[in-house]
């Protein structure tokens, strides 16, 4: 899980180029959208796309998603719960 | 201000090609929309799309260099119907698109990716890639003057409707084409798709199960005129452009103003420069997309302009979300329902969202005198026109 | 003919300013396209030194974000997921749209893509709006971007000869005051007008005499719409440098083959 929440913060700066922020600068627990890292409701359709690209794990409604987005630590428990197992 | 003539109308739909059929399935509310077949789109579900049924270049017998342009020029010539010598006078264009002719510079980019050295080819791809040189394309085959190529997404054709009408109010030309088209692209497709924007089993426009929209392509063309042009042509109006009103939500790229402030603006300068009341208005043929975000909005746009809600209609689900051209497709079926005393039925809509707290009223026949038709864009971008049947109050 | 007043106009010219992103608002600069940051600089110089805030937008481009169309096509293509910011910018009002939230613009807001005619276009486009929606923010902007550096020299001839390959790049913007009769500073524009055979030069000098003026004072084509931006380049730096009388600016477009004409007096 450690390892996914790492691995997770890593992907979250690439894909919406947060140039100023650092994984360590990122509080698992804070909001992603609005306060928090401040994301967009269009970072957010991002972030599905790299669910979807990397993990395999899509969104089924709106409702799911804000839970889903709530953190990096929601996010990665929602990946890890919902990942096609190999 | 005088209202402004309308003296020819084409379209090129989902229902074929030709003002009739577009008109004739809009009323009846016909299922026109089919599963996505005119290209491969990549999604894993395929969705339900309004695609015209036959290419451009078989109707129109000569070759075209891309399905946007097909379409407008199709449309473009159908409402320029019997009119074989100008008479000297000014002819315009105002073009809507937003995909242009994309349709085939996607083509180019997806061989590029893989093949650095097919920009040998850029020449043939990419010569019709920009949308002025559709608008070029259409102007040179109808004998317009002058031009002007807009592209403001969904919002577009009824912004190319105002403008025409205040160039030829400007003394810039005697007649002027509004059309608006658009080809069903892969980059449209997918984009929406990545916007989660798309109901793949087919839209459902004011409806509580709706979940977005239904691409569509098509092109719809209005020709309108100064009366003393009209004259000359020894044209009828079939319809008058009363007013157009512009606005911009200052909210969100993709999402409308939740309260549909802008929308709202866009109405009340429209019916400003029809010189009319909200109450004069018998039938809204509404944006309709079926996004949960658009038709609530919209409806609560509505009912800050209007008093009493008049009867609605949403095109989108026979013709499906046609972008740039959907106002002037939109707008040449609902000046045959003037005519006529019609309000067309909205395909799609069975179940009433009490959120909204209203349904599209299904297919009637009233007396209709005016019909306020409405755009709102990406970038939050709003248009609304009032149409009318007669001259002048 | 309609006269617009020039109430102010600003430029950005990424060749000449290396330090130009230092104005773009920190939020824009992370994911917002490199077109719609040019546009801002411009639109924000143009604003900040008018004094008032516009209630319209006319923009104007040829291309668009046209890397950012070609981001989101390579990522549908490679592996079926392209970018959602990119397809947004692939939309060419959005540029505006975004211009209107920034600056509470709410107004009409309307995008011409007319190629090299664009700035002419922009100028006809708003002078049909009504006096109440001016001041109008009238912009023109395009990139010179790697991909469109490697495509120019396989474009057709006529195409390059209006197009060069060390085109320039621009945002620029004017805030201009509600249509009235020609007095200084004020800008106008003729056409598009279709060439239907008679060459570029000769019909910007038929446009200009339309106008009542002297065709021998339009400048050379090829120096002023050898790029997409050119035409409105070379009105902002006669305007900022004060040269004194009419400037009659031509521009063509090969691919919808019309030109323009615009108007600058001083």
């Amino acid at each position: 899980m450690e390892e996914l929440i790492e691995k997770l913060k890593k992907e979250i700066i690439s894909t919406l180029n947060l140039t100023d922020i650092s994984p360590e600068g990122i509080d698992i627990d804070a909001p992603l959208v609005g306060e928090g890292l401040g994301l967009d409701s269009i970072d957010t359709l991002e972030l599905l796309v790299l669910l979807e690209k990397e993990y395999g794990v899509t969104v089924p409604d709106v409702n799911v998603g804000r839970k889903v987005f709530s953190s990096v630590r929601a996010l990665a428990q929602y990946i890890q719960e919902n990942r096609p197992k190999d | 201000m005088p209202y402004l003539p309308v003296i020819g109308l084409g379209a090129v739909s989902s229902a074929g090609y030709g003002v009739k059929k577009a008109y004739a399935a809009v009323a009846d509310g016909a299922g026109c929309l089919t599963s996505l077949s005119v290209f491969d789109s990549g999604l894993k579900q395929v969705p339900l799309c309004g695609q015209v049924p036959e290419k451009p270049e078989i109707r129109l017998g000569a070759e075209v260099p891309d399905a946007t342009t097909g379409f407008a020029l199709w449309a473009a010539k159908e409402a320029l119907i019997d009119i074989t010598d100008l008479k000297g006078l000014r002819l315009g264009v105002v073009l809507a698109t937003t995909v242009a002719g994309m349709t085939r510079s996607e083509l180019f980019f997806r061989e590029l990716r893989d093949k650095p050295e097919f920009v040998r080819h850029a020449g043939v791809f990419l010569a019709h890639h920009e949308p002025t040189a559709t608008t070029g394309v259409v102007a040179r085959q109808v004998g317009a003057l002058g031009f002007h190529t807009l592209s403001t997404a969904c919002s577009t054709g009824l912004h190319a409707v105002g403008m025409a009408k205040r160039l030829i109010e400007q003394g810039v030309y005697d007649v002027c084409l509004a059309v608006g088209s658009d080809a069903l692209s892969i980059l449209t497709v997918r984009g929406f798709a990545s916007l989660m924007l798309i109901d793949f089993d087919g839209c459902k426009p004011f409806d509580k199960r709706r979940v977005g929209i239904s691409l569509g392509e098509g092109a719809g063309a209005l020709l309108l005129a100064s009366p003393e042009a009209a004259a000359k042509l020894g044209r009828e109006a079939v319809g008058y452009v009363a007013g157009w009103g512009a606005s911009a939500d200052c909210h969100h790229m993709t999402a409308p103003h939740p309260e549909g402030r802008g929308a709202r603006m866009a109405v009340e300068k429209a019916l400003a420069e029809a010189a009319l009341a909200p109450s004069d208005i018998g039938l809204i043929a509404a944006h309709g997309t079926a996004t949960p975000d658009n038709d609530v909005s919209e409806i609560k746009a509505m009912r800050a302009v209007f008093e009493k809600l008049p009867p609605f209609c949403s095109m989108k689900g026979t013709l499906g979300h046609t972008l740039a051209a959907s106002g002037t497709l939109e707008a040449v079926c609902a000046l045959r329902a003037l005519r006529d005393g019609v309000i067309p039925a909205t395909a799609g809509f069975e179940e009433l969202d009490e959120a909204i707290g209203a349904a599209p009223s299904g297919r009637a026949t009233a007396e209709l005198r005016f019909v306020l038709k409405t755009s709102f864009g990406f970038g939050g971008n709003n248009a609304a026109v009032v149409l009318a049947k007669e001259r002048r109050l | 003919m309609k006269y617009l007043p020039i109430l102010s106009a600003a430029m950005v010219e990424p060749a000449r300013e290396s330090a130009w992103a230092d104005e773009v608002p920190a939020k824009m600069k992370r994911r917002d396209p490199r077109i719609w940051q040019l546009a801002m600089v411009a639109a924000n110089r143009a604003i900040q030194a008018a004094s008032v805030r516009p209630k319209s937008i006319v923009a104007g481009t040829a291309l668009g974000a046209l890397d950012e169309t070609r981001g989101y096509l390579d990522g549908v293509f490679k592996d079926g997921f392209g970018s959602p910011r990119n397809f947004i910018a692939s939309v060419h009002n959005s540029m505006a749209g975004k211009l209107a939230v920034e600056f509470g613009i709410d107004g009409p807001n309307l995008t011409v893509c007319e190629g090299q005619n664009s700035f002419a276009s922009c100028l006809v486009a708003a002078s049909v709006l009504d006096s109440g929606d001016f001041p109008a923010l009238v912009l023109v902007v395009d990139e010179n971007i790697e991909l469109l550096r490697r495509i120019v020299p396989h474009l057709s001839n006529q195409c390059r000869e209006f197009l060069s390959e060390t085109w320039s790049e621009a945002a620029v913007a004017f805030v201009a005051g509600a249509p009235g009769p020609k007095s200084a500073p004020c800008l106008a524009a003729l056409g598009p007008r279709r060439s239907e055979g008679v060459e570029p030069c000769a019909l910007c000098a038929q446009l200009a005499s339309e106008l009542g003026l002297d065709a021998s004072i339009v400048a050379p084509l090829s120096r002023t719409s050898d790029s997409f931006v050119k035409p409105a380049v070379c009105a902002c730096e006669r305007y900022t440098s004060s040269q004194k009388g009419d400037h009659l600016i031509g521009s063509y477009s090969p691919t919808a083959d019309a030109a323009a004409l615009v108007l600058l007096c001083v």
